[in-house]
């Protein structure tokens, strides 16, 4: 697996929102990637984005949220990627932004870029918010990746583990990080941590 | 040579590219895999994780309405932890 290959800077953007912010970390950086994924696949088109990527932004965003949202590829525009793209990315970036549309996080990561980073998956929102099913399954994607996910739920997320009345998609997710031995921890405060490399808040 | 196939018709990222790492594992080192997708998206993605991986990309061929992905298994994955 390709692990020695550094990244400076990755930044993850689930809300369109937050491009302009985004795309200005990314201009002070000499190596920096773009994911869009969730509801940040919504600011494909927009021209501050192509300019960057005109520059040398690299830009990818999840082709699967783009199909849902009706958001199509044009030519100049970000690549049509998947999770796969947005785990390697915080696999092998030195330092790691994460706009979600809540919590920010700015992670500099002291482990190598590679397998057994150690990612903490904050679920801040109600379970029954849309953004927690697209937080899991970015999870997965971690987890395939060969990373090692704490999904950390915090007090207003604390109906995810409570029940199993939850989406197919989020007990899917929940299944397989199960399953492939990841780890589970309820907190009582959102200003409990754990250890980690590097926090994405959702 | 062993070659097995795996069927991923209907499945979703990331799930694509995660159930043919868990079949290679279980396969042994030179073994052949033989991955169906039908999403045009996942006969682009699952190559390239799987050559991430460190995995031989055989060949990629659309047939009608499928992607069949040919792999031949020359790392091992290890998804599991702990």
């Amino acid at each position: 697996m390709s692990g020695a290959v550094a990244l400076e800077l990755g930044v993850l953007v689930a809300d369109a929102g937050q491009l302009g912010r985004a795309l200005d970390l990314c201009a002070h950086a000499d190596d920096a990637q773009l994911f869009l994924m969730d509801d940040g696949v919504r600011a494909a088109h927009e021209p501050r984005l192509r300019a960057a990527i005109d520059d040398g932004l690299e830009a990818t965003l999840c082709a699967m949220d783009a199909e849902a949202r009706g958001v199509a590829p044009v030519d100049g525009g970000p690549r049509f990627g998947s999770q796969f793209d947005h785990a390697v990315m915080v696999r092998q970036a030195r330092r790691v932004m994460a706009i979600t549309g809540g919590r920010i996080d700015d992670n500099d990561v002291l482990a190598p870029p590679g397998p057994g980073r150690r990612v903490a998956l904050r679920l801040t929102r109600p379970a029954d918010d849309p953004k927690i099913a697209q937080a899991l399954r970015s999870a997965v994607a971690y987890a395939a990746c060969e990373m090692a996910v704490i999904v950390v739920v915090e007090p207003p997320a604390r109906a995810l583990l409570a029940h199993e009345d939850h989406p197919a998609p989020v007990l899917r997710a929940l299944g397989t990080l199960r399953a492939l031995g990841h780890r589970f921890c309820e907190v009582a405060s959102t200003s409990t941590r754990v250890r980690c490399d590097l926090e994405v808040s959702w | 040579m062993t070659v097995e196939t795996l069927d991923l018709a209907g499945e979703v990222c990331p799930y694509t590219f995660v159930r043919a790492k868990l079949r290679l594992e279980e396969l042994p080192l030179g073994a052949r895999l033989e991955v169906l997708v039908d999403h045009a998206a996942a006969a682009d993605n699952v190559p390239r994780a799987l050559r991430d991986e460190g995995q031989e990309i055989v060949s990629v061929a659309r047939e009608a309405a499928r992607w069949r992905i040919v792999v031949v298994k020359r790392a091992d994955p290890s998804l599991r932890q702990g």
